[in-house]
């Protein structure tokens, strides 16, 4: 695996917490280094599958909010 | 003209206190779904997650409203640490505290930990989020907790390790770990979303 890419540094990568410079660094060891590559498709991959886990609220509870959020609007929005 | 859609979260909360009440909606809408999905990863109950979202956007009003929101750029963030504090309050609430306390007073794991379906009585599993228990309770804790807390929460790595009191390399690690053993569960026991 290329030297001063470490595995950590790949994980900041993929989740964008990476400075301009270590990107530069990282993509370029990701067109030359297959291991690196490999590592990273894989947990791009589970990533993604953890992007798909997703639930939602009922619209009766969004309802309760914006309800809540115009009932005690300050005075001055009355007008 | 713009649509509220592509306004930055500041700007809703702006044209919010300014009286403009579909930005809240929007604000809502954009945010929604993440934090309930992370709020019922804690607690794993449809009704009690329902009213831990509400709870969650009635303080976030409130606080928008006295002022007490200063954090330039960082709404979600901000939100998902009101949600975060309401889910600890929640179990401290039903005296479910662990022995085991960290930097902030609070076990992560004790909340982390899924309870056999059924077993509080009022538990409504649907289909997806057996989905998910079931890829994620095959995690170790701490792996799962970073999950959690980067995935649905959006806090950063700094973030994470300053929570839960490891240094950053090691939140790093635990994370990278998490991705490959759920990837080779997935793969294993053929589960896909």
């Amino acid at each position: 695996m290329t030297k001063n890419i470490t595995q950590d540094n790949l994980i900041r990568y993929i989740y964008q917490e990476t400075t301009a410079e270590e990107t530069d660094l990282i993509e370029e060891a990701l067109q030359s280094d297959w291991e690196l590559k490999e590592l990273y498709e894989t947990l791009v991959e589970a990533k993604a599958e953890l992007n798909k886990v997703q639930v939602s609220p009922s619209q009766k509870v969004v309802d309760k909010i914006l309800s809540y959020s115009k009932n005690n609007a300050p005075m001055e929005h009355w007008l | 003209m713009m649509q509220a859609k592509t306004f930055p979260d500041d700007q809703l909360v702006q044209q919010y206190l300014a009286g403009n009440e579909s930005a809240l909606g929007e604000l809502l809408d954009r945010h929604k779904d993440r934090i309930y999905t992370y709020i019922f990863l804690f607690v794993r109950d449809t009704y009690t997650a329902e009213d831990l979202l509400q709870e969650t956007f009635i303080k976030v009003i409130d606080k928008l409203r006295s002022g007490k929101y200063q954090e330039q750029s960082k709404f979600l963030p901000w939100l998902s640490r009101v949600a975060y504090n309401l889910c600890i309050d929640h179990y401290r609430r039903e005296k479910r505290l662990p022995k085991v306390i960290n930097r902030e007073g609070f076990d992560i794991f004790s909340v982390l930990k899924f309870s056999e379906p059924g077993a509080e009585g009022k538990i409504i599993e649907n289909e997806f989020s057996a989905k998910i228990r079931k890829i994620l309770e095959h995690l170790p804790d701490e792996q799962r907790e970073v999950v959690i807390l980067r995935h649905y929460m959006d806090m950063n790595f700094r973030e994470i390790a300053e929570l839960t009191g490891v240094n950053i390399n090691t939140a790093l690690g635990r994370m990278r770990y998490a991705l490959i053993n759920l990837r080779k569960l997935m793969e294993e026991k053929n589960i896909s979303i």
